[in-house]
C-alpha cells in the first residue's frame, strides 16, 4: 500500500516540479515579493507608517543624580501629563529641534506611536510582555542618571543600560521601541553631558580649581558619545537573548506560508482535476482503497509544500545575506526547531488545502475557495502588513495558519525556541482538516 | 459458475441505478439488468446514447454504487469484495484518462503500480503492453505530443497492464479516425484470440458489435431488450433478406412483381420504385443538375436527362437461395437486371424492429 501512496504522491511531485511556470509562482514570486515588502519596511519610521499605538510598559527605577533624573524625562516623553502632546519621536526633551527635524512635518509623536503604560514593577512588565499585553517593556535601571554623570576622577562617562524587553511575537513593534529608546537615550546623554561641560567651562572662566582639565576631558567624552552608543539598549526576547530584528524574517516567513497555502490548495485541488480528466476514476477502479488514494494525494501535497518552504527559507537566507554583505542565518541557529516548524507549517497548510478541495465540487470552485481562504489568512497572518494595525481585531490573527507559521519562524529568528504552541496548533489543524476532508471525500461514494 | 460447457465470469442480477436530480425527481438510468458474460467471449452491450451502457459499466467497475442488485466478477461481489473483483478487471474508459505531461511509459508505470505491479514485473509488463499497442518507439514521449489515435492506444494499454481476465471497453472508438478505429477493433480481436481475455464492449455502432461480438445485449432505456448471438437476435425478430434489383429506365410490368410473389418460395413482398428527382436548392432555374432520390433512400446529384433509375425491392426469407429463380423470371418477362444487391438483416434492423427507432437516432 505504501508503494501506491508513494506512486500517487510522486506523480504530483513530478508534475509540479517539471512545470517551470509553477516553480516561478511557488518560489520566485514569494522571494521577490517579500524582499520588496521588507525593503519598503525600511521607511516605516516615516509618518506614513501604518504601525501605531504599540503597547509598551515603562518602568522607571532611576533614582536620579545631582538633581537630574534622566529616567523621568524619558517617562514623560512616553507618558506625558494629561493634556500635553507627547514629544516627537525624533526629538530630545532638552534639545532644540534640529533643522532636519523641523522640516519634516508633521512628525509622529511618541504618544501616536505608542500606547505606553507606567508600571512600578519590572517583573510585572516582563510578565505583561510574555502574556502578549505589551509588545515591549522599557526598564530604566536605578543607576541610569548616576552612570550618565561625568566622573572627574575617571575622565569618562560610564556605560548605562536600559532594558527593552521585546516580545518575539511582535518583532517589528519591539524593534521600533528599541530604536526609539536608543535614539532618545543618546540625545539625552548628549544634552546632559553638554550641560555639564557648560558648567565646567563657566567654572574655568571664573577660575575655579580643576575646571580647565575637566572641560578638556569632557569634550573628549562628548566626542565619544557622538561616535558610539554610550547608553546601550538591550533588546531582549522573552528568553532574554539579544537579537536583531530583520524585516525579511517576518515578511519572508509570512509570504512563504501564504504562498505555501496557495500551493497546498492548488495541489489538493488536483484531486478534482483528476476526476475531470478521468485519472482519478482509473485509480478508483484499480484495487486501491479510496482512503489510500486520498493519503497519496495528501502526501503529495505535503511534500510539495515542504520542498517549496525549504527552498523559500534557503532563498530568504541567501537574500538576507546578500543584502547584509555577509552570510547571515536569519532564521536562527536551532536547526531542529526550524525543521519542526517547517513540518508543522506544511501540515497546517496541507490540511487547509485538503479541506478546500473537499468543499469544492470542481477544481475551479476549489481554487476560488482556496484563494479566498489564502488571502484572508495572509492578511490576518501579516503577509502584507504588520498585524498590529488590526488593533482590536488582532485576535482574529489567531485563526490564520500564516500567523502561527510566521510567528513561529520569527520566534526562532529572535532566538526564542518556545514554538511548541505554534507547532501543536499547526499540527492539530492539519490533522483535523485532513480528517474532515477524508470524511467528505469518502461520503461521495460515486466518483 | 458453469453454464453448460461455458464458464460464467460476470454474473449480473437485478442491477439498478437511480439518480436524484436537483429538482428532486428520480431518474432510473439502469432498471434492473440480468446478465451473464462467459469466460473468453467478447460481449457487446449495444444501444443508443443514453441507453445506460456507461452507467452499467461504471457500476461493474466500482465507480458507481448500485442502487439495487448485485454483480459478481469471478465469484467476487463488486460491492462487498470490490478489491478482489477489481484485480480481475481492466477498464478502458470512453475518454482519454491519462496524465498529459507524463510520457507513455510513465503513465503505464503509474497505473501498473496502482494494480500492485512493481520492479522487474512492472517493467516487463509495460514493455509487453508498449509492444502490443505498437508504441515502443514513442514510449518516452509525453502524452500531450501524441495524436488522438496514439492516445487511444495508450488508454487501452493501461487497461491491459496487469493481464486482467476481463476488460471493459466503453465505446473506445468514439471520435477516432477510421484508421485508428480499425486498429482498435483489431486490438479487441487480438485480446480475445491471443490473450484469451473476456471483453465487455459497449458501443452504439451496430457494425462494431456485429463484427466483434460472440454475443450481444441490446440495451435501451436502462433495460436489456434482447440478448444472444448476432444470428440468434436476427432469428428472434424474424428479419428477412432484402434484394434490390436495379432496372435502369425500363418499364416494369406489375405481372413481374406478381410472379415474384407467387412463384418463388419465401418471397414475402416485391415492389417497384423509380427514383424521384428534385431541383437543387438555389439552382431551380437550371435544368442541368437535379437531386436523385433512389427508392432505397440514397441520394445523389445527377445531370438531368441522365439515367432514370428504377429498382425492384424483394423481401425474402432466404434471399440468396431465391435469387436464381427471380433472375430467371425477370429474363422471361424481358426485364434486364442491371445489378443485384443482397442485404442481409443486421442488428440495426433488429433494434429498429424492437424499438421502432434507429440506433443512431
Amino acid at each position: 500500500m505504501l508503494r501506491k501512496i508513494w506512486a500517487i504522491a510522486y506523480v504530483n511531485l513530478y508534475q509540479t516540479f517539471t512545470d517551470r511556470n509553477l516553480i516561478i509562482i511557488m518560489i520566485v514570486t514569494p522571494l521577490v515579493l517579500a524582499t520588496i515588502i521588507s525593503l519598503a519596511f525600511g521607511n516605516l519610521g516615516s509618518g506614513s507608517a501604518p504601525i501605531q499605538n504599540i503597547p509598551v510598559a515603562i518602568v522607571n527605577l532611576d533614582e536620579g543624580a545631582s538633581g537630574f533624573n534622566g529616567g523621568q524625562i524619558m517617562v514623560e516623553a512616553f507618558v506625558p501629563p494629561d493634556g500635553e502632546p507627547g514629544a516627537p519621536a525624533s526629538q530630545m526633551p532638552d534639545c532644540p529641534e534640529t533643522e532636519a527635524a523641523a522640516s519634516t512635518a508633521p512628525a509622529m509623536s511618541l504618544t501616536d506611536l505608542t500606547d505606553a503604560v507606567l508600571l512600578d514593577d519590572a517583573a510585572a512588565a516582563r510578565a505583561g510582555v510574555d502574556e502578549g499585553s505589551y509588545a515591549a517593556a522599557v526598564i530604566i535601571p536605578a543607576d541610569f542618571s548616576q552612570k550618565m554623570s561625568y566622573s572627574l576622577a575617571d575622565r569618562q562617562v560610564e556605560v548605562s543600560s536600559i532594558e527593552v524587553y521585546g516580545s518575539s511575537a511582535s518583532p517589528i513593534s519591539a524593534s521600533i521601541i528599541r530604536s526609539v529608546v536608543e535614539g532618545f537615550a543618546n540625545q539625552l546623554l548628549t544634552g546632559f553631558v553638554a550641560a555639564q561641560a557648560t558648567i565646567e567651562t563657566i567654572g574655568q572662566q571664573f577660575g575655579l580649581a580643576g575646571m580647565g582639565a575637566a572641560a578638556a576631558n569632557l569634550s573628549q567624552a562628548i566626542a565619544c558619545a557622538s561616535g558610539r552608543t554610550i547608553v546601550s539598549i538591550e533588546q531582549q526576547t522573552v528568553e532574554g537573548e539579544q537579537a536583531d530584528f530583520n524585516p525579511l524574517v517576518l515578511f519572508g516567513s509570512a509570504q512563504a506560508v501564504f504562498f505555501a497555502l496557495f500551493t497546498a490548495n492548488a495541489t489538493a485541488a488536483t484531486i478534482l482535476e483528476e476526476r475531470r480528466n478521468g485519472t482519478l476514476q482509473r485509480m478508483v477502479i484499480s484495487p486501491t482503497p479510496r482512503v489510500m488514494i486520498l493519503f497519496g494525494k495528501l502526501v503529495g501535497t505535503f511534500l510539495i509544500v515542504l520542498v517549496q518552504l525549504i527552498f523559500l527559507f534557503i532563498g530568504f537566507t541567501v537574500i538576507g545575506s546578500l543584502l547584509e554583505g555577509q552570510f547571515q542565518s536569519i532564521w536562527g541557529d536551532n536547526i531542529i526547531a526550524i525543521a519542526l516548524m517547517l513540518v508543522a507549517t506544511t501540515a497546517g497548510t496541507a490540511g487547509v488545502g485538503m479541506i478546500t478541495a473537499a468543499v469544492g465540487k470542481t477544481a475551479e470552485q476549489a481554487n476560488i475557495i482556496g484563494s479566498i481562504v489564502s488571502i484572508l489568512m495572509g492578511i490576518l497572518g501579516g503577509a502584507f502588513f504588520a498585524v498590529n494595525a488590526l488593533g482590536d481585531f488582532e485576535f482574529l490573527t489567531r485563526l490564520s495558519v500564516v500567523r502561527w507559521g510566521s510567528e513561529g519562524f520569527s520566534k526562532l529568528a529572535g532566538g526564542d525556541a518556545n514554538i511548541l504552541t505554534n507547532v501543536i496548533f499547526l499540527a492539530i489543524l492539519g490533522a483535523l482538516f485532513f480528517g474532515i476532508s477524508l470524511l467528505m471525500f469518502n461520503r461521495r461514494k460515486d466518483v | 459458475m458453469q453454464n453448460g460447457h461455458k464458464q460464467v465470469l460476470v454474473e449480473v442480477r437485478g442491477l439498478k441505478k437511480t439518480f436524484k436530480r436537483k429538482d428532486g425527481t428520480v431518474v432510473e438510468a439502469v432498471k434492473g439488468i440480468d446478465l451473464d458474460i462467459y469466460r473468453g467471449e467478447v460481449f457487446s452491450l449495444l444501444g443508443p446514447n443514453g441507453a445506460g451502457k456507461s452507467t452499467t459499466i461504471s457500476m461493474l467497475s466500482g465507480l458507481l454504487s448500485p442502487t439495487e442488485g448485485e454483480a459478481k466478477i469471478g465469484g467476487y461481489s463488486i460491492t462487498t469484495q470490490a478489491l478482489e473483483a477489481k484485480k480481475l478487471l481492466g477498464v478502458v474508459p470512453q475518454e482519454i484518462a491519462l496524465y498529459p505531461t507524463l510520457s507513455a511509459r510513465q503513465n503505464l508505470e503509474f497505473f501498473g503500480r496502482m494494480y500492485g505491479l512493481h520492479g522487474s514485473e512492472l517493467a516487463k509488463s509495460v514493455d509487453e503492453v508498449l509492444d502490443f499497442i505498437d508504441l515502443r518507439e514513442r514510449h518516452k514521449d509525453r502524452i500531450d505530443t501524441f495524436s488522438g489515435g496514439m492516445k487511444r492506444r495508450v488508454n487501452i494499454g493501461v487497461g491491459l497492464l496487469h493481464k486482467p481476465q476481463l476488460v471493459y471497453m466503453d465505446e473506445p472508438t468514439v471520435g477516432v479516425d477510421p484508421q485508428s478505429r480499425r486498429r482498435i477493433l483489431d486490438t479487441v480481436i487480438r485480446l480475445k484470440e491471443e490473450r484469451k481475455m473476456t471483453v465487455l464492449y459497449t458501443t452504439h455502432l451496430m457494425e462494431e458489435s456485429q463484427e466483434l461480438s460472440s454475443r450481444v445485449g441490446i440495451i435501451d432505456y436502462g433495460q436489456i431488450i434482447a440478448l444472444g448471438t448476432v444470428g440468434e437476435l436476427i432469428q428472434k425478430v424474424g428479419e428477412e433478406d432484402r434484394l434490390i434489383f436495379s432496372v435502369g429506365e425500363q418499364q416494369v410490368p406489375d405481372a413481374l412483381l406478381e410472379r415474384f410473389r407467387t412463384e418463388v418460395p419465401g418471397i414475402t413482398s416485391a415492389s417497384y420504385a423509380a427514383s424521384e428527382f428534385t431541383p437543387v436548392a438555389g439552382l431551380e432555374d437550371s435544368a442541368e443538375l437535379v437531386i436523385e432520390k433512389r427508392s432505397t433512400g440514397a441520394m445523389r446529384v445527377v445531370r438531368s436527362g441522365q439515367v432514370m433509375d428504377g429498382e425492384i425491392t424483394v423481401h425474402a426469407k432466404r434471399g440468396r437461395k431465391a435469387l436464381p429463380e427471380l433472375l430467371r423470371i425477370a429474363d422471361e418477362m424481358g426485364v434486364d437486371i442491371l445489378s443485384v444487391e443482397v442485404r442481409e438483416p443486421d442488428l440495426e434492423a433488429v433494434f429498429l424492429h424492437l424499438t421502432g427507432r434507429a440506433l443512431r437516432e
